[in-house]
């Protein structure tokens, strides 16, 4: 075989690994669209999905970077709680009404968050990411409890709530501005990982964090990059939730920093960091998001969604590394002709 | 010489790309210690992992004591004989010597859950001295000494009656005092009955220790050879396929400006008031036993470490080096002794490793510039002759060679003014080892600083200009190429505490 065949193969084979998840993911739809009798492929359903997906997918992505340096951030759903429960507080305690600063102030509330838990991996040295997130879980949930009186707050100004709830009409369907918001967003970060220095260079800290300092690359800067990132996506899915419920809840996304980690996962991210990719994450949120809403078509109950979830995860995996070790051997057996 | 009691025949194993064992074959006899030897790349490590059942071969068969057997993952390998200790050790560090022995092969109590801890005591103690080990078998194993941990290695082995022991470059990381231990381990073993495989890059042991060598190369055997017929200039040319008339193609220039001068430079513990001067144009030899405190004093010059006192002139200027970014500005280059743990990304593209050191460099707007990553990384793999078949291939399935090669080709493109070589052949084979030395001469050529610091003596008598010596992180020495103490001897003297 010539080399140019072995490199043509070699794309196809990438391209197919790539692939395999939208597969899985198209598979299940059309599982989901014959067991409902086509009320999952209905036009309003469609658009729903198109709804949920945001928050699982926004908060999937800051994970994703987070993950891609073999870290981890179990403050996601916290972080999105705080951020809103802190714009609540601007409106309802400060009385401000200004669009602009209450989500400015909810974003930088979540950046600022994310900043600590970067700070605390880079200045206090803590062993591991899952400690310090750990406790900023707990801290920020604690405080956006503490600072609404553990109480929903409404009464948003129209612009605040615009994310969330702003459809695009074509005919029948209509498309959340949120999603279209998601896919531009994802589009950034898939140029902003794979073409610039920076994105890069979250991937050389994942493959190998002694190299990547060795070779002079600012290691804390990228640490402290990745988490105050994910902190302000975290804000944005809380901006998108707020706009949903038409308030702010401090309760919310409690687990959202579970299912963050699990699109990532079934995306095809490795816990080791330094393999994943954004359109794989988006995949995976995607994956989540029609299960949970296959589940409710066929009246399932909400414990079966967390099992048929889980399951998901470890098939997922299992999968992944089936066909690494099955490729692997394909290529011997190819060489062995 | 004993009976034949293990036999390969016609071994054939495929990779992607490559044929890394090709109709292989060769005997080992009972009592004897058979050398394997050949450069990165030629086939060993696959042959061993064949050996102990890690791979299946594709064509071919293993033959034990005449009849065929087949193994089905390491611990079969050990159940039926084969025992291997690998380079790197497997040793548990915090549990004691008694567990780490007997680890997945617990001795019970008889009708009873609960371990048999006198008896597994007991046996400990008997293998370990049958070695030439008196250890507490109480001892925690992160108290102890690399030689000592692998001696417990070759006891697994023992424990199960193994009849061939593969010893997998079982020196690369002892002391010399370690190693001597080791030859007198291996002959206890051969008065046993035991085979041993030995598997080395230093020709002194191979001819010390081996009763045979066989030499590998490409994947094929090239020859089997009693020791005591084989030269070492021999067994570099069946090595490399071409005789070498000298393992160092030393070149010398002239001395070129200052560039880096260190000056009373300390780190408590690690070491203590350094003061030298590297020029353009030489290589500056950095000597000493292992542990001497090299490594440490070129990690803080470098800004990895830090350092408590002293100062770091680069080109007579106080160079301030924080880390590695600043040595980087500074135009330092330095190449780490642990390739795997951080010189390379093993599982990302040879693009990406020889790239990674540059990439602010290599940016158009806010996009990286791929054409010209593209560009530096071909002119590396052109330059440095990397095997590869292409940017996109893994740094982590090339040879230790080639990966070497890869790093280097990261720090050339970074264009900096003195290279620090910690280590720089370490684990790969002759053949590479000279393209390394090679690459040393073209930049002392082109006037750039070499440092070089090495463990291995005819290294450092073969391609250093001026060699300083270290000895518990103080430097104890400097000799000239041009004096008349430029051997080993003066060297060794001041390594272990005597004046040149």
């Amino acid at each position: 075989m010539s080399t140019e065949v072995i490199k043509r193969e070699n794309k196809l084979k990438k391209l197919a690994g790539k692939l395999g998840p939208l597969l899985a993911l198209v598979v299940l739809m059309i599982l989901l669209a014959l067991s409902t009798g086509g009320r999952f492929l209905a036009v309003n359903n469609i658009s729903n999905v198109l709804r949920q997906a945001p928050i699982v997918a926004l908060m999937a992505s800051g994970m994703l970077m987070v993950i891609l340096t073999g870290g981890i951030d179990l403050s996601a759903g916290s972080l999105l709680a705080v951020s809103i429960s802190f714009m609540g507080v601007m409106l309802k305690t400060f009385g401000i009404t200004n669009p602009v600063l209450l989500i400015g102030g909810c974003l930088l509330t979540g950046t600022l968050f994310g900043l600590v838990n970067g700070l605390m991996l880079t200045q206090l040295h803590l062993p591991h990411p899952f400690i310090s997130t750990l406790g900023m879980k707990n801290i920020a949930r604690g405080l956006a409890l503490l600072i609404t009186g553990a109480a929903a707050i409404a009464g948003f100004p129209a612009p605040v709530l615009f994310i969330g709830v702003f459809d695009i009409k074509l005919g029948k369907f209509s498309i959340p501005f949120s999603f279209i918001l998601v896919i531009v967003l994802f589009f950034l970060i898939f140029i902003f990982l794979t073409r610039t220095a920076l994105g890069r260079k979250i991937y050389s800290f994942g493959g190998n964090r002694e190299a990547a300092r060795l070779a002079g690359i600012n290691v804390n800067g990228i640490q402290l990059f990745v988490y105050t990132a994910a902190g302000f996506m975290f804000a944005l899915a809380g901006l998108v939730y707020a706009g949903r419920l038409n308030s702010a809840v401090p309760l919310a996304s409690l687990e959202g920093d579970l299912d963050a980690i699990a699109a990532c996962i079934i995306g095809g991210a490795s816990f080791n960091g330094g393999k994943g990719s954004i359109w794989g994450t988006l995949i995976g949120a995607m994956m989540i998001t029609v299960i949970r809403n296959g589940c409710n078509l066929l009246g399932l109950s909400s414990d079966l969604q967390q099992i048929i979830i889980g399951a998901i995860i470890v098939v997922a995996v299992t999968i992944d590394v089936v066909r690494s070790s099955l490729q692997a051997r394909a290529k011997r057996l190819a060489v062995a002709q | 010489m004993g009976e034949i009691i293990f036999e390969l025949k016609n071994i054939t194993k495929y990779f992607p790309g490559v044929i890394a064992l090709d109709d292989m074959s060769f005997q080992i006899r009972a009592g004897e210690v058979h050398g394997l030897i050949g450069e990165n790349g030629a086939g060993k490590s696959t042959l061993i992992k064949v050996l102990t059942g890690v791979h299946k071969p594709d064509k071919g068969k293993i033959l034990m004591d005449g009849s065929e057997v087949t193994f089905q993952g390491p611990v079969n390998a050990l159940q039926k004989g084969v025992g291997c200790v690998y380079q790197e050790l497997n040793i548990v560090p915090q549990l004691n010597v008694i567990d780490n022995l007997f680890i997945g092969h617990y001795i019970q109590q008889k009708k009873s859950p609960l371990l048999n801890y006198s008896e597994m005591k007991h046996k400990t103690r008997e293998i370990m001295e049958s070695l030439g080990a008196d250890v507490d078998p109480m001892r925690e194993c992160s108290t102890l000494g690399i030689g000592v941990q692998q001696t417990i290695e070759i006891a697994k082995t023992i424990l199960h009656k193994s009849k061939l022991i593969i010893m997998d470059e079982p020196t690369s990381s002892l002391s010399e005092k370690e190693v001597k231990q080791l030859m007198a381990t291996i002959r206890l073993l051969k008065e046993q009955n035991i085979a041993i495989i030995f598997v080395s890059h230093k020709l002194e042991e191979i001819f010390e220790i081996c009763d045979v060598v066989t030499v590998m190369r490409d994947g094929k055997h090239v020859s089997t050879t009693p020791v005591v017929e084989m030269t070492k200039d021999k067994l570099i040319a069946d090595m490399v396929g071409r005789s070498l008339e000298n393992l160092f193609p030393k070149k010398s220039f002239d001395r070129g400006e200052e560039y880096l001068r260190v000056e009373g430079l300390t780190s408590i513990g690690k070491f203590k008031d350094i003061h030298f001067t590297a020029y353009g144009g030489e290589v500056l030899g950095f000597s000493g036993l292992v542990g001497a405190g090299r490594t440490e004093l070129f990690r803080a010059i470098f800004g990895m470490d830090p350092i408590d006192k002293g100062t770091v002139y680069v080109r007579g200027k106080d160079a301030q080096i924080k880390n590695p970014a600043n040595a980087i500005d500074h135009r330092i280059a330095f190449l780490t002794e642990d390739r795997k743990g951080e010189g390379l990304i093993l599982d990302d593209t040879i693009l990406n490793n020889v790239t990674l050191a540059t990439i602010d460099k290599d940016v158009k707007g806010f996009l990286l510039d791929s054409e010209k990553r593209k560009e530096k990384a071909n002119r590396n793999v052109k330059e440095l002759k990397i095997k590869t078949p292409g940017l996109d291939t893994n740094a982590g399935t090339l040879s230790g060679g080639n990966q070497q090669k890869v790093v280097i080709g990261k720090w050339l493109n970074t264009d900096a003014n003195i290279y620090i070589f910690d280590e720089p052949t370490r684990g790969i084979d002759v053949g590479a080892k000279i393209e390394v030395y090679n690459i040393m001469n073209s930049l002392t050529e082109a006037g750039k600083c070499v440092i070089m610091v090495s463990s291995e003596l005819p290294e450092i008598l073969g391609m250093s200009d001026r060699v300083i010596v270290m000895r518990e992180g103080r430097i104890t020495g400097e000799v000239d190429r041009k004096s008349m103490k430029f051997n080993s001897e003066s060297i060794m003297k001041a390594a272990w505490g005597g004046t040149i």
